[in-house]
């Protein structure tokens, strides 16, 4: 593992471009969903294709936008509009243009306090990346190691943005909520590797990075393989939009805990001579 | 297995924990229905309450909805034990006019994503939203709720971080219709009477009580008691509330304002004959509603100032006297109806005004009167409401997503499993695994049973995390006592565990740590999911890690 010192630029450089992207990105405007964006939202669930054309004629009178999202048991229909318009006249609208609306939600939020929520919920990141640092801090004792931890949920965290935008994914709170999940999923595979190179030492050095790498891999597809079913079975679009974020976080985090963490742990061990 | 594993602390600390989650979740086979709600003219008014349980009527074991849907078109004694006590009930029209659920199985408590129904969150206008100014609203809105009889219906002011005030109401039935009808209505009431008079010669005049006031037209403003007001202003004579609508040279068109929601004393629920008037009848393909409202003596004397002046003639279709002005009832601004005045009532002080109104459906006239005395019942809200966050979920995709969740859940234990056995390959090492996740949702549940927490689906996406990490921890916990095994043992077993707690811990505490933001933002929507991962989080390191470590301790070591 010669060239281990170079391959932590890999991630370095998935990094930057992510960030180039997001910033880009935010001064265009980020996706958001409804509750980050305002306005109204109505989901209709059902088993067949509704036409969108048909029902854009039926409700011709408004502005709305019509969207459908297959899931696996079915579809979803969305429609979208301003908090302008009453969701109460859309609904009577398409029950008596003989749509079946047995299965819905509507969810409708006012821009101004949907504004307020977006910036809580980067206060909240904020927040609690500085928790997390601290409470890492009192784990390592050690300011050089905790550094090293905490700017792999960071990667992860900039990486996702950047995809799940990239993707076309809407943030919304509930992927503020995996956001902050995978910051606790990130930190537990570095701090279980740290203590094993650092604590571990009744077995070789180069043992303790392999052990730690099959824990890892398996924690890793453990989670993998149980947020693809929730994610598949799209149970609801809070599960999903959780699930998707995770998934794809914990993909990045993976590659960065192994290939920047790791790396960075390993140059630590060397210089200070951990046997 | 060997007994003397039950006597160890930590087993026998995930036995007791087991056992209170349980008791707190307390899961019920016995049936029974829940009241919901009990119409005003049900014949089990007063003798059932929203909240009690059915569970024998006329002979008949009640377990399900449709066992007592059966009564519905029963008519003579009826009988029935609720909570306990037997009651008897003449039903002489069929129709019980009560609603009422299955009984809930469980002590949790699923939020209204899972089981359906709608949550507003409204925002009082305002610059400066007092406690005192939330509590008014608070108490106006449970009077209505209450009047109507809106079924399972909870209100709570919330606070976001910023320390701005919000009203959040949740039902279970009821649509957004009736949020924004009956509780977002501020509700506020006005009797309104037209004074209408000509000029001659730019002078003309109208009687109050019983003075006669001269108004003078001076084109650009009229000058009434050496006062000069213009169209659309508001002004006071003699204690009356004025407004000047409209004046030309012809003639001037004045509006008295004779009560307002704050001069009604009582609203007239049940018709009473002799008593007061609250009835709903056929006419032709219409129904009409009516019934009185009681208002203070000094505003009953307004409606006498007012009427004195006003002139009597007759109707030419009824052969009835009427006065020459109307009384125009407004609500939030919005006329509900006006009434033709009595010729009798002239000068009087009338303090038993009666309201109508009418519609084509008779269950829209019957909804309509109950939402406007429930309104008037319980009076304006000190400040107008905005809708600002609507969430609404038919009780059918409600349902459909709690059995999607349990597949969903043994879908995804059955794939965690299996990776977990490519892994290890040992059944020994899956099943205590597989069984302790188990135990973790049980206890995760028990524990948001007993603190009351309602489980919604952000609190159902925090449960799978806190499992999820549970699962980690466990791999991380085996994975350190199987590392260095052999011959190069160092370390014991115990030592190693000890190791892998110190992991675990610090694992946690980042995790509570990232959640605790959570809790805070958007006016609590993702709390449920920081409440319920912090909880997971808590139960697996202090109750379950510890016994799942003595028992892969023990498994390991043989």
């Amino acid at each position: 593992m010669k060239n281990y010192k170079k391959m932590i630029a890999i991630p370095i450089i998935i990094f930057v471009l992510c960030s180039v992207f997001l910033i880009v990105q935010s001064n265009n405007g980020l996706l958001l969903d409804i509750d980050l964006r305002g306005g109204t939202q109505i989901s209709i669930d059902s088993q067949s294709y509704i036409d969108e054309t048909a029902l854009k004629d039926v409700l011709s009178n408004y502005d709305i936008n019509v969207r459908t999202a297959r899931g696996v048991t079915g579809y979803s229909t969305l429609l979208e509009f301003g908090t302008d318009i009453d969701s109460n006249n859309i609904i009577s609208t398409l029950e008596n243009a003989g749509y079946n609306l047995d299965s819905y939600s509507v969810q409708s939020i006012s821009p101004l306090l949907s504004e307020s929520f977006f910036s809580q919920a980067i206060w909240a990141l904020v927040l609690a990346f500085i928790f997390m640092a601290i409470v890492i801090m009192f784990i390592f004792k050690s300011p050089i190691l905790s550094l090293y931890t905490s700017l792999c949920p960071a990667f992860d965290i900039i990486e996702v943005l950047a995809v799940t935008q990239l993707l076309g994914i809407k943030l919304s709170l509930a992927s503020f909520a995996a956001l902050l999940m995978i910051v606790g999923y990130s930190v537990d595979d570095d701090v279980m590797i740290a203590s094993r190179v650092l604590k571990r030492t009744d077995i070789a050095l180069e043992k303790r990075f392999g052990e730690s790498f099959k824990t890892s891999v398996t924690t890793t597809t453990a989670t993998l393989v149980a947020l693809i079913v929730l994610f598949a079975l799209s149970l609801s679009s809070v599960i999903t939009q959780i699930a998707t974020v995770l998934l794809i976080g914990l993909i990045f985090d993976f590659f960065n805990t192994w290939l920047f963490n790791v790396n960075l742990l390993r140059w630590h061990v060397e210089k200070k001579g951990v046997a | 297995m060997d007994f003397k594993l039950l006597k160890d602390w930590r087993i026998m600390l995930v036995l007791i924990s087991i056992i209170f989650a349980i008791v707190a979740i307390n899961p019920t086979l016995q049936g029974g229905v829940v009241i919901t709600s009990i119409n005003y003219d049900s014949p089990m008014i007063g003798k059932l309450a929203i909240g009690d349980t059915i569970e024998w009527a006329n002979e008949k074991t009640i377990k399900t909805v449709d066992d007592l849907y059966q009564f519905e078109s029963f008519t003579g004694v009826f009988s029935y034990m609720h909570n306990g006590k037997l009651e008897l009930v003449q039903v002489n029209t069929p129709g019980l006019g009560i609603e009422y659920g299955e009984k809930s199985k469980t002590s949790l408590n699923f939020g209204m994503d899972m089981v359906g129904g709608t949550r507003i969150l409204l925002e009082p206008e305002g610059e400066e939203i007092t406690s005192d100014t939330v509590d008014q609203i608070l108490s106006t809105l449970e009077t209505r709720i209450n009047t109507y009889g809106l079924k399972e219906t909870k209100f709570q002011a919330v606070e976001d971080i910023s320390g701005h005030v919000y009203i959040q109401i949740e039902m279970a039935g009821g649509s957004k219709q009736d949020i924004d009808e009956l509780l977002a209505k501020q509700g506020l009431f006005e009797g309104k009477i037209p004074i209408v008079f000509e000029f001659e010669n730019g002078v003309g005049e109208f009687k109050m009580g019983a003075t006669i006031y001269e108004v003078i037209n001076e084109n650009t403003s009229l000058a009434i008691g050496g006062n000069n007001y213009k169209t659309g202003d508001e002004f006071q004579i003699d204690g009356i509330d004025f407004s000047l609508e409209n004046y030309t040279n012809e003639g001037a068109f004045l509006m008295t304002t004779v009560f307002t929601g704050n001069d009604i004393t009582s609203v007239c629920m049940q018709d009473n004959p002799g008593i007061c008037t609250s009835r709903l009848m056929q006419q032709g393909d219409y129904w009409q509603f009516m019934f009185q409202i009681f208002i203070t003596q000094n505003s009953a004397q307004k409606f006498a100032d007012v009427t004195n002046g006003l002139e009597a003639y007759v109707d030419p279709n009824s052969g009835e006297s009427y006065l020459s002005s109307r009384i125009f009832l407004y609500l939030d601004d919005v006329e509900i109806t006006n009434l033709g005045i009595a010729s009798d009532l002239k000068g009087k002080a009338y303090t038993q005004p009666m309201i109508t109104g009418g519609r084509e459906v008779k269950e829209d006239a019957i909804d309509e009167k109950l939402k406007l005395q429930s309104i008037l019942q319980s009076g304006a809200l000190p400040v107008k409401l905005k809708t600002v966050k609507v969430d609404q979920i038919s009780p059918s995709l409600g349902a459909e997503f709690m059995n999607a969740a349990g597949i969903t859940g043994l879908i995804a234990l059955l794939a965690v499993a299996s990776v977990i056995f490519i892994r290890y390959r040992q059944i020994k090492i899956l099943i205590p695994m597989i069984l302790f996740s188990i135990l973790e949702l049980v206890l995760v549940m028990g524990a948001a049973a007993a603190i009351g927490w309602t489980i919604d689906l952000a609190s159902i996406a925090g449960i799978i995390a806190a499992i999820g990490t549970g699962t980690n921890d466990q791999v991380m916990m085996i994975d350190e006592m199987i590392m260095g095994g052999g011959h190069e043992k160092i370390y014991t077993i115990k030592q190693k565990l000890k190791k892998a707690f110190s992991i675990i811990f610090g694992a946690a505490a980042t995790i509570i740590a990232a959640m605790l933001p959570l809790m805070f933002i958007g006016i609590g929507v993702m709390k449920g999911f920081a409440i319920t991962t912090t909880l997971g989080i808590l139960i697996g390191v202090f109750i379950t890690r510890p016994a799942f470590g003595k028992i892969i301790e023990k498994v390991l070591d043989k």
